[in-house]
């Protein structure tokens, strides 16, 4: 016997171990459920429920004394413009209950801080929802009144069996200022007047929107706080590279140049993610064409329709077509993550929208090359020190013309392959050459490289102040502005 | 084979589904719930897929080592103490599976696969999502660690 059968022997003892019984019917079991958002999701819940069985019958009630045609004049649906901004948590819990009623984009959203007895005394059916208090008696407490206008289903709420969820236009809780908990709530379809209520918006404040890098045709909005890069993924081991974009909450999720194996699937591949990590990741289904036969799905996309992953992470899976290219949108939540966070992280999902890039504001609509060669130009850019190069050119020749226009290394076999030429304008500094001990390196204003369309490898490359001069170079659609600054370096090459 | 959506997973799950299994369980050091969590995961996120998969196989074993590599890095980082289901807790090949356990997770994973799965190099870098310089290499440390540590000759190339 030799030493590998002997090994391979004792490799035979591991076929014992045998996986769980009925993996697979887990595997199976993702069924779209509900988002699970986080520890306290079970609470909110209770709470909500709660708040339906303790004030399910007056809610309607309640709803009935907010008269679109009340007399106190000031409406809530007036004003276009965003007024003082309720705190951060109020926006929360509105982001929550949108979300939570089947609507995480409102088309509209209002708030008033006032007290239990001036609120409950306006909306008195009996009142017409005049019934302004004179005076506020000692046992009022200050509660947060928000208004949120959409198209809402009220999934919690209590039905006998076999009846729909409530529907509606519009939804309205109060709060309690103190614990920040739900203390009333209702759903209807009236528009709501009430005085002093004033707009404001659900997204925090500062907000970037993202156009991927990758040539997709869609945009998101994302807080100003999370970071967004663009990603080229080999998901099928022979099929073609998936694109996409992850966006998060934590600079330790952007994809890593440096990925050691095994670097499959959307998911981050960096040992030091913060457990409170939580990342959005849109993938191309295929190479990212868009498909004349694709249905669209309906926006806002909606992660109520996600199917949850087993397993231990709180990972979302969305199959969504919009501009009619394929996606797969994965939400993901470390153990740690926090309700406000997965809350961003689907609500960045419903601001995804498509976008057309021939008509886009600073996208040429000149013939542009595989969104790979883009890929590979701001990998080159940021590995030299400027991630945000001032223009970009591109060309398809043949080797023997482009290495005496560049400058690049003439291929000793003397063919003449056709590769890719990028010229990239800015200020570049090669600190990957290699260079005599203690000397500088390379700068310059111009960067060219060639790239191997079979490979996509970079063959050569230069960095000087010379300026390229070859027939038909052409602009390269670059958007620098469109990553986040500092990201650029960070996208993968699987 | 090609396989989309539901089609074929079955097939897939019989055929190759307990040695993507235990592949896993070796790369995560003898750590069952960690193999159960990342097979099911992938099992689930392939099935996910609307686009046909024309390596399913291959496919599957990237997306287990994946979601076992990520769960294995979660629990480091929430200071979980490794490999608490002990391999003798299994009652099976507790010998071979505490030498392997002395391998890096690359190289045990690359060890089984290309010696037990008897998949080629090329295979094996593709179910692990590497490349083949790299498992020859895993395949030759491996090789040399275990057999120290089982007091063997390494096996011949």
């Amino acid at each position: 016997m030799s030493d590998r059968d002997r090994l391979r022997e004792r490799l035979r003892a591991l076929d014992s171990v045998q996986p769980a019984p009925g993996l697979m019917d887990r595997a199976r079991s993702s069924e779209p459920q509900r988002q699970p958002s986080g520890p306290s999701g079970s609470r909110r819940f209770v709470v909500m429920v709660t708040a339906f069985a303790v004030f399910g019958a007056s809610a309607i009630l309640v709803w009935q004394a907010f008269d679109p045609m009340g007399t106190r004049g000031e409406t809530g649906a007036a004003p276009n413009a965003m007024g003082k901004q309720p705190p951060d948590w109020v926006i929360q819990k509105a982001i929550q209950e949108a979300n939570g009623n089947q609507d995480p984009n409102p088309t509209s959203a209002y708030w008033i801080l006032s007290d239990s007895y001036t609120i409950n005394q306006a909306t008195d059916p009996a009142s017409g929802g005049s019934n302004v208090p004179q005076t506020i008696p000692p046992q009022a407490v200050p509660q947060y009144l928000i208004v949120l206008y959409g198209s809402f289903t009220a999934v919690h709420a209590h039905v006998p069996a076999g009846a729909p969820f409530p529907t509606g236009t519009v939804i309205m809780f109060t709060l309690d200022p103190d614990t920040h908990g739900v203390s009333d709530f209702g759903i209807d379809s009236r528009r709501i007047h009430l005085e002093g209520l004033q707009p404001f918006s659900l997204l925090p404040e500062g907000t970037n929107t993202y156009v991927n890098q990758v040539g997709l045709p869609i945009s998101m909005t994302y807080p100003s706080g999370w970071f967004a890069g663009s990603i080229v993924h080999p998901a099928d081991p022979v099929g073609p590279d998936q694109l996409g974009v992850v966006v998060s909450n934590s600079s330790a999720t952007m994809p890593s140049p440096d990925a050691s194996s095994p670097t499959p699937g959307p998911l981050p591949e960096n040992p030091d993610l913060p457990p409170d990590a939580v990342l959005v990741t849109i993938l191309t289904n295929g190479d990212g064409q868009p498909d004349p036969a694709a249905v669209n799905s309906s926006l806002p996309l909606s992660m109520s329709d996600a199917k949850v992953a087993p397993g231990p992470f709180n990972i979302r899976i969305l199959s969504a077509t919009v501009a009619g290219v394929r996606f797969t949108i994965t939400v993901q939540g470390l153990r740690q993550a926090s309700d406000a966070d997965l809350s961003a992280a689907d609500r960045i999902v419903a601001s995804i929208v498509p976008i057309d890039t021939g008509s886009t504001p600073g996208v040429s609509t000149d013939a542009q090359p595989p969104v790979w060669v883009a890929v590979e130009a701001l990998r080159m850019a940021a590995s030299n020190q400027d991630p945000n190069p001032t223009s970009a050119e591109w060309a398809m020749k043949g080797t023997a013309t482009i290495a005496p226009a560049v400058g690049l290394t003439p291929d000793q076999g003397g063919t003449n392959d056709v590769e890719y030429l990028v010229v990239l304008h800015g200020s570049f500094t090669a600190t990957g050459a290699k260079v005599p001990f203690g000397q500088p390196a390379p700068t310059g204003t111009e960067l060219a490289f060639t790239l191997d369309p079979k490979t996509h490898g970079v063959l050569d490359w230069t960095v000087g102040d010379r300026s390229v001069e070859i027939p038909g170079l052409q602009p390269l659609n670059l958007h620098p502005g469109l990553l986040t600054p500092g990201t650029a370096q960070d996208l993968p090459r699987n | 084979m090609s396989v989309t959506n539901n089609d074929g997973f079955d097939e897939v799950w019989r055929d190759h589904g307990p040695a993507i299994w235990r592949a896993i369980y070796v790369y995560a050091g003898g750590r069952r719930d960690i193999a159960d969590d990342a097979v099911s995961e992938a099992f689930a996120r392939a099935m996910e897929r609307s686009t046909p998969i024309s390596n399913p196989v291959a496919y599957l074993y990237r997306l287990a080592f994946q979601a076992a590599t990520m769960e294995k890095r979660r629990m480091k980082h929430l200071h979980e103490p490794p490999d608490r289901a002990a391999p003798q807790a299994d009652g099976y090949g507790p010998d071979i599976l505490d030498a392997l356990r002395h391998l890096s997770p690359g190289q045990r994973a690359a060890i089984y696969l290309h010696y037990r799965v008897d998949l080629p190099v090329t295979e094996v870098a593709a179910a692990m999502g590497t490349s083949a310089a790299v498992v020859k290499v895993h395949l030759m440390r491996g090789r040399r660690r275990l057999a120290s540590v089982l007091t063997e000759d390494p096996p011949d190339e």
